[in-house]
């Protein structure tokens, strides 16, 4: 018995010793030794990389970048110094919605460039071409968001990582804007629209000439633009009714908007809802109840003043007032969910990131710019105002080339308020100063500097390669 | 019983009739808990002629009057009773301040306390009892120096934190490990019933940890349940019941206030429903906290048995608590049932068991996790003057703050955790050489835990219609195997030699589904997810880690004057990458009892017990998570998931990269202390003082923001805790029938950020070389702008009214820059007090907990005490705001816009956190043995939290910062205790 026992223990030593014991190996979660097997598995790749535009645009922080310190738009919950700082440009590198979103810009990188290096074999040859499109065309959209609020940022085009070279510099804006153009311009090759349903939301050749439009009008070189802004002529079209163009019964029909980023009501906040009614919603109706917002922001009294009385956009696009409650400054009608607003940050508003009546004002706006003396400016600029029941505006008008711009200008503040456009149109026409001055009556002084924002206190902590910040941070 | 007494009454009359003759004295010797002592010396001290008490206690002895009895019995106080005219002296004995020939778990083996030489705590079951309500983690507090338990709430089925000597840790847990009759449990020890244990042994320096190696460095305890004891049955019967009082209840403004404050400053901003005034006008007002709040109270009984012959002992425990909360639906009860068995089948073989399984539920719906929407939250910035109920009977729903109405909340959710769990061991030891003993223990655990959660459509609009139900199920399976060799050796008494060498393993299993589920039967609720309409999102996880371990202890003991004892642990663990598994953990520690040399011994009669000791060592932290070393790739993440032609498509991206030379924080550990005992051990206590340097501290460290990764996980930096503890107790009467004893305790520690990395000295200004990890780094309050002020606070775009925030480096811009330190969260200093006193039958005791020298940002403050548009105010605020015509430097003006005024990111909700609390005060009767023939019975009495000073205003002094805190309450407790 004595020597039995002594047997038994001397067993479970020896048996139990073995390493082979520690080798464990995660069962919910993938490794890279596991996780790139099939044609599946690099799509899932790619719609992360589309996810990352939820988070860059419509994120709880993103979606003020665009917006705050403008004339359009001002914040509500003053209390949350983060808010505050945006808008009375007290802010520096260390603000955390900077931080927020380059992060966010970079992950989406990070995610694109995966599928860009996948190895040639791993999906279908056709497969393969439109899935390294639409990979680019993404990279595309966060390297002009990074180069449009930071300047010259690092060109990360690479997936894979070595630990021993991970620092890379700031490369210059034209730098950056040359791998936008490219990436935009390989976009090209997909389809004008996705046949099936389920593709709705993918990046499409329309999609990408019209962001063309828009980087090369960035980038100061509208005869580009223009190019890009005449090959969608009759493509896309006015919906006649404004509230066509946000109701979330029109997801993706392609009839106005052109490329959308898709969300989807999800029962739960955190998912694939968007935020975007809870932050914009009514104000005062029972905080985020009663199909009301947060409060956190809105347009300002300043827009809406701004619009002529008999501007149909003054009513289709502002609440006055809501269930009884006077809103005021007025709040925006463009992300109202009717059926799924009070769900807290879970609506179903899909966001157009670029529609028709932008292409048409860029394009008179290219055209204004290179000199041209025909009247298709005029025309495309009457579209918009037509629709708004405004009286057109012709050569007849005698405008100067700087009046014709101010209007422009002017237009697309009525227009397409609240799309997160303001920011880079102030800066484009260089009326950042004068249009924040004005709306505040003066009380908001901006520096020049502030053309910029800071790179974030942690993007240069984190990384010896970028010596300084932006000049004036 | 009633001719015993009559023959006393007459052996009385008949001994007192003569005089300063010899005759015979009698009696019984028993200890404060009315158990009577065997084998204690009683000794005619002018004789030296003496007796021992027998197995009942009595003795019998033939003394003169005048003569002094001395009654000594090992770990008792000695007594001395002169001999009067009374011929039976009944003697209650008091235990020493320390017993040093008690025997103390020190992990695979047990030791003699007076051949300790390592930092070992021990907690003794009798203290244990006096937190009644609550977990055993909870009922530490103040019961051992170096140990820090915060309670701060008598939530059900909460459970306290605990922190052993500082704070070594920035990311991984700090948490000790607790190892309950040798296996491991996670998460504290709130399925444990206090009445089944025997003994808690705190390990807290290197030389005693170090047996735990890579799972020590946050110190262990160790606790030992109960055995049967061979021809001693013994029967136990407690039952205690106890009913709680919220405390701290926070003034709010009421409805008329709240009416007065917003028309003022926000005249035509906001809009009143019908309902809120149909409320104004008849002059109510809601008071949410009373609305969500009630008595609480609880009930344990506890019924055990023990016995057994020579050859097997049982010790079977039956228990049972419940528990109602304050806030109302939340409940908590549990039934524990313990078995633990020990035979000798011969000379050389030895089995047992212990076995102990729980049930559990858990009722709680105060949703901690969202701190924002949470029940007490909710009740707290509910506007006054909205009603509970609308004219029509339904819940109101037009609240400013909150997802739901605060009633509703506590009406309809329903929440409920289930556990069930069964823990269990066997072992056999055998001795196939005299003094050599090998031993297998072998265990196992399963833990099913459940989450049924229904959140009615009722609730509110923001809560789904048709009802939404959601299942969380996990399993744990974890199974050990231990298999010790031990050898003691003894030279003529001179030389003792102990040698111990083990191996052990473990696996631990563990996997969890999530079912959610939407639109369904609201009778059926979560017992029916598949009539449901909407499903999703469902979630599984599933999760596996092992452990490996060779360790080995030596100890030596030359002449009970000079000890020794070595230690080394090698562990090798699967949560680090093939190469980088194993680590080893060594300790050494010496200790030279003074007072057993014959200079002192025979010298210094008053030195009892003396003993200095050293010791230092390794220790290891591997609680870093699973697979932290490899490049993951994570499915299915909301962040990376999307919409494709209206339908959800998952995304999978790589979050982090992989990092092969992740490896444990490590913690050097030196202690010396003295231990000293006076007075015949009337007076006892340590002084002992600790240093502790952490390196390999694991950090996400931050990556290039441009590589799209955060950060990877990697061994950066050091900490360093260094301290200081005293404690003494102290036996200063010890009566024949009265006793007093006291205790205190104080621990003092200092924790500082040596390094960090790449020679970094802050990591985003959120650690800082230099300063405790705690610290707080925030912009200062300098109170209000003043009307005098007004240009000044201009160019900051303030108006009078607003908070003034220092400019710390004068740009005339308030940002980050501004920022400095404003004292650190964690306690510098805390400690107990207990005063026990016993007067024939009557107990009566008073423990007493403190601690300081710490801040606490008192959320609440952020909502209370600035113009909150999203709801109530304090009462305070109302009558204290800043106005032009009662100016002042503590609350901001009601003004919507204006910055810092809730105190976000400045010190103005900073609190201090000292204070002290009578924390128990307790009064007992005991009816003995004598009386009651076949048993003695305790009746007592309790109050807990007596009172607390201290300038804290929230909810609780020890809970920390959250805005939607659980109330802490004053219980009153009646109990009884009978033992057969």
């Amino acid at each position: 018995m004595k020597k039995h026992l002594t047997y038994i223990i001397a067993g479970i030593l020896a048996f139990t010793g073995c390493d082979s014991f520690l080798d464990i190996e995660p069962q919910s979660i993938l490794t890279q030794d596991n996780a790139y097997n099939n044609a599946n598995d690099w799509n899932q790749n790619l719609t992360a990389a589309y996810g990352s535009l939820q988070q860059v645009f419509i994120g709880k922080y993103t979606i003020t970048l665009g917006e705050f310190g403008t004339d359009e738009v001002e914040p509500f919950d003053l209390s949350w110094a983060a808010y505050t700082e945006l808008l009375t440009y007290t802010f520096n590198a260390q603000h955390a919605f900077f931080d927020n979103h380059y992060r966010e810009c970079y992950a989406g990188i990070k995610r694109a460039n995966v599928v860009i290096d996948m190895p040639k074999d791993a999906v279908d040859e056709a497969d393969y071409d439109s899935m390294i499109m639409q990979a680019r065309f993404l990279r595309a959209i966060f390297y002009f968001d990074l180069v449009k609020m930071y300047g010259g940022v690092p060109l990360w085009l690479k997936s894979s990582i070595d630990r021993d070279n991970i620092m890379i510099g700031r490369s210059t804006v034209d730098q950056v804007y040359e791998v936008i153009v490219g990436d935009m311009q390989s976009a090209l090759g997909l389809p004008e629209s996705w046949p099936n349903e389920a593709d709705k939301g993918r990046a499409t050749s329309l999609a990408a000439k019209a962001f063309l439009a828009r980087i090369y009008l960035q980038w100061g070189k509208p005869d580009k633009a223009l190019q890009y802004c005449r090959e969608l002529e009759g493509k896309f079209h006015l919906y006649d009714d404004y509230a066509d163009i946000f109701d979330p019964q029109n997801k993706n029909q392609e009839y106005e908007n052109i490329f959308e980023i898709q969300t989807k009501h999800s029962g739960a906040w955190g998912q694939e809802g968007s935020i975007q009614h809870s932050y914009w919603g009514p104000r005062n109706v029972g905080g985020p109840t009663n199909f009301g917002g947060w409060g956190g922001f809105g347009p300002t009294q300043y827009l809406y003043d701004s619009y002529e009385d008999n501007d149909k956009r003054k009513e289709a696009f502002f609440f006055t007032e809501y269930n009884g409650v006077p809103q005021t400054p007025p709040s925006t009608r463009k992300f109202y969910d009717p059926v799924y607003g009070n769900q807290i940050e879970d609506d179903d508003l899909n966001f157009t990131m670029i529609r028709y009546a932008d292409v048409l004002l860029m394009r008179a706006e290219a055209l204004n710019s290179i000199g041209d003396k025909t009247d298709e400016k005029y025309n495309c600029l009457n579209q918009v105002r037509r629709r708004a029941g405004l009286d057109d505006i012709t050569a007849a008008d005698g405008l100067t080339q700087q009046q014709f711009a101010d209007v422009l200008l002017e237009e697309r503040l009525h227009e397409l308020n609240c799309e997160h456009l303001r920011r880079w149109d102030l800066l484009r026409f260089g009326k950042l100063a004068e249009a924040v001055a004005a709306a505040t009556d003066g009380e908001v002084q901006i520096k020049d500097y502030h053309v910029l924002y800071p790179i974030p206190e942690s993007a240069l902590n984190a990384n010896d390669a970028i010596p300084e910040n932006n000049p004036g941070y | 019983m009633k001719k015993y007494i009559l023959t006393l009454f007459a052996l009385i009359f008949a001994f007192s009739a003569a005089n300063a003759q010899e005759f015979t004295i009698s009696g019984t010797v028993t200890d404060t808990e009315d158990e009577p002592l065997a084998g204690v010396a009683v000794i005619i001290q002018e004789t030296k002629e003496g007796t021992m008490t027998d197995g009942k206690g009595r003795y019998t002895i033939e003394a003169e009057e005048g003569q002094t009895l001395e009654f000594s019995f090992i770990g008792m106080v000695t007594q001395n009773v002169t001999i009067g005219k009374r011929s039976v002296i009944d003697i209650q004995m008091t235990e020493s301040a320390i017993f040093l020939d008690e025997a103390v778990a020190i992990g695979y083996g047990v030791a003699k306390k007076s051949d300790l030489t390592g930092a070992v705590a021990s907690v003794k079951a009798e203290d244990l009892q006096t937190a009644k309500i609550g977990t055993v983690t909870s009922a530490l507090q103040g019961l051992a120096t170096g140990v820090h338990v915060t309670t701060g709430s008598v939530k059900p089925g909460g459970d306290a934190s605990v922190i052993i000597r500082g704070n070594s840790t920035f990311k991984s847990d700090s948490t000790p490990l607790y190892i309950v009759d040798g296996m491991p449990v996670q998460g504290g020890l709130q399925d444990l019933s206090s009445s089944d244990i025997q003994s808690i042994e705190i390990l807290k320096d290197a030389s005693s940890a170090a047996i735990y190696g890579s799972r020590g460095a946050n110190g262990v305890v160790l606790i030992t349940t109960k055995k049967g004891t061979a021809d001693k049955m013994r029967i136990s019967l407690n039952a205690s019941y106890g009913t709680q009082r919220m405390l701290n209840k926070q003034d709010l403004m009421n409805a008329q206030q709240y009416y007065d404050l917003v028309s003022y400053a926000q005249p035509d901003d906001y809009t009143w429903t019908s309902e809120e005034l149909r409320l104004l006008s008849r002059g109510e007002s809601t008071d949410w906290q009373d609305a969500i709040t009630q008595n609480g109270s609880y009930q344990n009984y506890n019924f055990s048995i023990s016995g057994g012959s020579e050859k097997i002992q049982h010790y079977f425990g039956l228990d049972y608590y419940d528990q109602i909360g304050i806030i109302k639906n939340s409940s908590f009860n549990k039934l524990t049932a313990r078995y633990n068995m020990d035979a000798k089948m011969n000379d050389w073989f030895r089995y047992g068991v212990r076995f102990n399984v729980i049930e559990s539920t858990l009722k709680n719906i105060n949703e901690e996790s969202d701190p924002l929407y949470g029940t007490m939250f909710s009740a707290i910035s509910a506007q006054p003057t909205a009603p509970i109920f609308t004219k029509d009977g339904e819940y109101f729903d037009g609240f400013l703050n909150t997802k739901a109405n605060p009633v509703a909340i506590v009406d309809l959710l329903d929440r409920t955790t289930l556990k069930s769990r069964v823990v269990g061991s066997f072992y056999l030891e055998i001795e196939p050489i005299k003094n050599l003993r090998i031993r297998s223990d072998n265990g196992g655990e399963l833990v099913f835990y459940r989450v049924n959660e229904y959140e009615d459509e009722r609730m509110g609009q923001h809560y789904t219609e048709g009802g939404h139900a959601k299942v969380t199920a996990n399993k744990k399976r974890y199974w050990q195997t231990e298999n010790t060799v031990t050898y003691d050796m003894n030279i003529e008494d001179t030389h003792k030699l102990t040698v111990m060498a083990g191996f052990s393993a473990s696996r631990t299993e563990f996997e969890q589904t999530i079912a959610d589920s939407k639109k369904l039967s609201a009778i059926l609720k979560y017992y029916n997810l598949g009539g449901a309409e909407e499903h999703g999102p469902n979630e599984s996880n599933a999760v596996t880690s092992s452990l490996v371990s060779f360790y080995g202890r030596a100890t030596y003991n030359y002449k009970d004057r000079y000890l020794a004892t070595v230690t080394m642990r090698g562990d090798g663990s699967s949560r680090f990458a093939p190469g980088h598994r194993w680590g080893f953990f060594p300790s050494a520690a010496l200790a030279w009892r003074i007072s057993e040399e014959s200079f002192v011994k025979d010298n210094v009669k008053w030195i009892s017990n003396l003993k200095l000791r050293a010791s230092a060592g390794m220790l290891g932290n591997q609680e870093i998570g699973d697979f932290q070393y490899a490049a993951l790739i994570d499915l299915g993440d909301p962040t990376a998931n999307y919409v494709f032609g209206n339908n959800l498509a998952s995304g999978a991206q790589q979050i982090n990269i992989s990092n092969p030379e992740l490896t444990w924080e490590k913690s050097n550990q030196y202690d010396i202390a003295i231990d000293f005992g006076f007075l015949d051990n009337r007076i006892a206590g340590t002084i002992e003082g600790y240093y502790k340097r952490t390196s390999d501290l694991l950090w996400e460290v931050p990556l290039p923001l441009e590589s799209g990764f955060n950060t990877s996980l990697t061994n950066i930096g050091k900490v360093d805790n260094r301290g200081i503890e005293f404690s003494i107790s102290t036996v200063n009467i010890s009566t024949r029938d009265f006793s007093w004893t006291t205790a205190l305790n104080f621990s003092v520690n200092q924790n500082e950020i040596m390094e960090l990395y790449n020679g970094k000295t802050d990591v985003n200004k959120d650690l800082f070389v230099g300063k405790p990890i705690s610290d707080w780094y925030l912009l200062k309050n300098l109170g209000i702008w003043q009307v005098n002020e007004a240009a000044e606070a201009a160019k900051y775009g303030a108006q009078p009214g607003d908070r003034k925030v220092w400019d710390k480096n004068g740009d005339y811009v308030i940002n980050g820059d501004d920022r400095d330190f404003c004292g650190q969260s964690t306690p510098k200093w805390y400690g107990s007090f207990n005063t026990a006193f016993n007067f024939k039958g009557f107990d009566l005791s008073a423990f007493f907990t403190f601690a300081g020298g710490h801040y606490i940002n008192n959320d609440l403050r952020r909502f209370l005490d600035s113009y909150n548009v999203w709801g109530n105010m304090s009462e305070n605020y109302y009558k204290y705001y800043w106005r032009e015509d009662r100016p002042n430097n503590r609350y901001p003006a009601p003004r919507v816009g204006s910055a810092y005024a809730n105190g976000d990111g400045t010190d103005a909700n900073l609190e201090k956190g000292d204070y002290l609390r009578l924390r128990n005060l307790e009064l007992g009767y005991t009816f003995s043995k004598k009386m009651l023939k076949i048993m003695n019975m305790r009746v007592y009495v309790a109050v807990q939290n007596v009172f607390t000073a201290t300038e804290f205003t929230g909810y609780d002094v020890e809970s920390s910062s959250n805005s939607n805190p659980y109330p802490n309450a004053r219980s009153f407790i009646g109990g009884i205790s009978i033992n057969f």
